[in-house]
C-alpha cells in the first residue's frame, strides 16, 4: 500500500519588542541569571500583568501577512500546567478569541506553488528556562518567562517534510520582512511542534496524529518527519495501530521517544484570563498596521522570475533577504540598468562581501544610487568588468560615488584605439615565441590578451584589445 | 458533594499547608461550603449564555520600554528555598 503523511505544524516566534508582554523588563536574550526579572514575571502573588502594545501589533501585522482574518476584539486566556520554569503554574496565552483566525500561507515545492492554511496565531508568553549546567541541580532562570510569542497553528495541509521546510521557510522569511522577530535560531527565537499521522494515498480521513516536541531547526524538523512517518508506516505495516501520543524529538540520536500518552495527556483547563481587559483593534489602528507590511517575499519572488529574467535559485536567494531584494527593486527602479545586472551582482560580488563580513548591506556605505552608476560606468565601458569589481569594495567601505573612485583610484578604461593599437603592437614585436607559436598554428590570443593588460596596467578595454590582437595577428 | 478528610489532607499536602489539630475541622467546613457553592452554580441554565468578549473595558496597554528594578538578589533570593547562581535552585529536572 502506498501511504500519504499527513502533517500540521505550530510554530512559535519570539517577537522582537524591547520589553516583555505583560511587564516592562528587558526581553533581550543573553542576561546574567534572572537580570530581566520582576514580581510579574516570576509570578509574585498580586503582581499584575499589563499587555504589551506592541505584541498585539507585531501579532497582527503576522496575521495580515498570511492572509488571516485580525479579529477586531480578542482576548488573554490561562492555561494551566504545572512546571519549574513556569512561576504562576499557568502561562497566559489565548484561547477561544485569538488575535488572528484563518490564513493562509503559499511557497513553492520543486517549482510547484502549494498553500498551508493557518487555523490561527495567537500571542503568549515563553516560559523560563531550566540550566542543569550551574549547579549540581538545576536552576531556574526566569529571564524568557514573560518573552513575547506568537503560535501560528497550521490547518493539517501538508503532505511531506520538503512542504514543511519550505513553509518553515516562508514562515521564516515573512517574520524577517516584517521586522518583527530576529529569526536567530541558535537562540530558539523560532521553534516548532509536529503533528504526524499517515493515511492510505488517496483516503479522506485522517489518521491517529503524533505530537512531537524538542525540535529546534528547520532540517531538524524535516528529520523528525521522515523519521515519525516511517515509524507510523513501520508500525501499520506490522499490524499494529499508531497510537496518539506526544513523543520527543532526539536530534543526535536521530529518533524520537514516548513522552505522554493519550491517558496522561495535559488537561490545561483554560479559561479568561481575569487579570486582562479584551484587545480591540480599531480601524485606524488596524490602518496603521497594514500600511507597514512591505511586499512580500513570494510576490517578490515571483516578479523577479517573470519580470527580471531570473532564475529559480536566482530570485529566491535574493527575495529571501529582504535587504537584498530591497536594494535590487531600488536599482531597478532607477530605469537605468537591466535589473538582470544588478541581480548578478548582488548574487556575486556583493553576497560574497556581506558573507565573508557577516553584515548586511544596511550595515554598509553601499546604496542602490551607487550600485546603479557602477553599473552604468561599465555600461558605457569607463571602467572594466575587473575594475568595478574594485570599485565595489570601495563603495562598501568609502562615502565616495563610484565615478569619484574611479577617478581617484585611475581605473578610468582605456578605449582609444590608437592608444590600444601602439600596446598591441609593442606586446606582439616583444614576444617573438608567441607569434612564432601562432605561425606554427596554436592559439596564443588569451596570453597576448593578458600582456596587454598587464602592459595597460589592467585599464586597457578587453574587447578592443581583443579585436586589435586578431586584426595584428592576421596581418603577419 | 461531599468531601472526604482523605481528599482535603491531599489537597493540603499538595499546597504544603500544615492543617495537623486544631485547624481540620474549620478547613474541612470551608471546603464544604466552597464545594456547595460550585454544586449551586451548576444548575444554572446555560443554554443560552455564549462565549463572549466582555468588552467594555479593554485596550490596556503598557508602551515597549524597558524599566528594569530588581536585582535577583532583591527579588529572588528573599523568596527561593535554595538560591543558587542567580537562581532558584530545584532538584534536577530530567525529563
Amino acid at each position: 500500500m502506498k501511504y500519504e503523511a499527513v502533517i500540521g505544524l505550530e510554530v512559535h516566534a519570539e517577537l522582537s519588542t524591547k520589553s516583555k508582554i505583560y511587564c516592562s523588563c528587558s526581553a533581550k536574550f543573553g542576561a546574567g541569571i534572572n537580570e530581566h526579572t520582576c514580581p510579574v514575571c516570576t509570578g509574585m502573588p498580586g503582581a499584575l500583568p499589563v499587555l504589551n502594545r506592541q505584541v498585539v501589533h507585531y501579532a497582527a501585522k503576522m496575521g495580515l501577512a498570511t492572509g488571516c482574518t485580525v479579529n477586531r476584539l480578542c482576548q488573554s486566556a490561562r492555561k494551566n500546567y504545572f512546571y519549574p520554569d513556569l512561576p504562576k503554574a499557568y502561562q497566559i496565552s489565548q484561547a477561544e478569541h485569538p488575535i488572528c483566525s484563518d490564513g493562509e500561507v503559499f511557497f513553492y515545492v520543486d517549482g510547484k506553488k502549494k498553500s498551508c492554511r493557518l487555523e490561527r496565531i495567537h500571542f503568549e508568553e515563553d516560559a523560563g528556562k531550566l540550566l542543569h549546567d550551574e549547579i549540581d541541580g538545576t536552576v531556574v532562570d526566569f529571564n524568557r518567562c514573560g518573552v513575547p510569542l506568537i503560535e501560528m497553528v497550521t490547518r493539517p495541509d501538508l503532505r511531506s517534510s520538503a512542504e514543511a521546510k519550505e513553509f518553515l521557510e516562508t514562515i521564516k522569511t515573512t517574520l524577517s520582512y516584517l521586522d518583527i522577530c530576529d529569526c536567530k535560531m541558535e537562540e530558539g527565537s523560532i521553534r516548532c511542534d509536529v503533528n504526524v499521522s499517515i493515511r492510505s494515498e488517496g483516503s479522506e480521513e485522517f489518521g491517529t496524529r503524533v505530537e512531537m516536541k524538542n525540535i529546534n531547526t528547520f532540517s531538524g524538523a524535516v528529520r523528525a518527519i521522515d523519521y515519525e512517518v516511517a515509524r507510523q508506516i513501520d508500525v501499520v505495516e506490522h499490524g499494529g495501530k499508531v497510537q496518539q501520543e506526544t513523543r520527543r524529538w532526539d536530534d543526535v540520536k536521530l529518533k524520537n521517544t514516548v513522552m505522554r500518552t493519550k491517558e496522561d495527556a495535559q488537561d490545561y483547563r483554560y479559561f479568561p484570563d481575569p487579570d486582562l481587559i479584551a484587545v480591540e483593534i480599531d480601524d485606524t489602528w488596524m490602518e496603521q498596521i497594514q500600511s507597514e507590511i512591505p511586499e512580500l517575499p513570494l510576490a517578490r519572488y515571483e516578479r523577479y522570475l517573470h519580470d527580471y529574467g531570473m532564475t529559480a535559485m536566482e530570485a529566491r536567494q535574493i527575495s529571501d533577504s529582504f535587504a537584498k531584494a530591497n536594494l535590487l527593486d531600488a536599482a531597478a527602479a532607477s530605469g537605468k540598468i537591466e535589473p538582470k545586472k544588478a541581480a548578478n551582482w548582488i548574487l556575486s560580488d556583493i553576497s560574497k562581501y556581506l558573507n565573508d563580513k557577516e553584515i548586511e548591506v544596511e550595515d554598509t556605505m553601499l546604496t542602490p544610487d551607487k550600485l546603479v552608476d557602477l553599473i552604468c560606468l561599465i555600461d558605457k565601458g569607463t571602467i572594466s568588468g575587473a575594475a568595478g569589481k574594485k570599485v565595489l569594495i570601495e563603495l562598501f567601505e568609502k562615502d565616495e560615488t563610484a565615478a569619484q573612485i574611479v577617478k581617484r583610484l585611475g581605473l578610468e578604461q582605456v578605449s582609444d584605439e590608437g592608444a590600444i593599437l601602439a600596446i598591441v603592437q609593442d606586446v606582439i614585436s616583444r614576444n617573438e615565441k608567441a607569434v612564432a607559436d601562432f605561425k606554427a598554428g596554436k592559439n596564443v590570443t588569451g596570453f597576448l590578451v593578458g600582456q596587454c593588460m598587464k602592459a595597460s596596467k589592467g585599464q586597457g578595454n578587453p574587447q578592443i584589445i581583443n579585436k586589435l590582437i586578431a586584426q595584428e595577428l592576421s596581418k603577419l | 458533594m461531599a468531601i472526604e478528610r482523605k481528599e482535603i489532607e491531599h489537597i493540603a499536602s499538595l499546597a504544603r499547608l500544615d492543617i495537623s489539630g486544631a485547624g481540620f475541622d474549620r478547613l474541612a467546613e470551608d471546603m464544604q461550603g466552597i464545594v456547595a457553592m460550585v454544586d449551586q452554580l451548576q444548575q444554572l441554565d446555560l443554554d443560552d449564555v455564549t462565549d463572549v468578549i466582555d468588552a467594555e473595558r479593554r485596550n490596556a496597554f503598557h508602551e515597549d520600554t524597558v524599566i528594569q528594578e530588581y536585582q535577583p538578589e532583591q527579588l529572588i533570593e528573599p523568596n527561593a528555598p535554595d538560591f543558587q547562581a542567580g537562581g532558584v535552585a530545584v532538584p534536577r529536572v530530567v525529563e
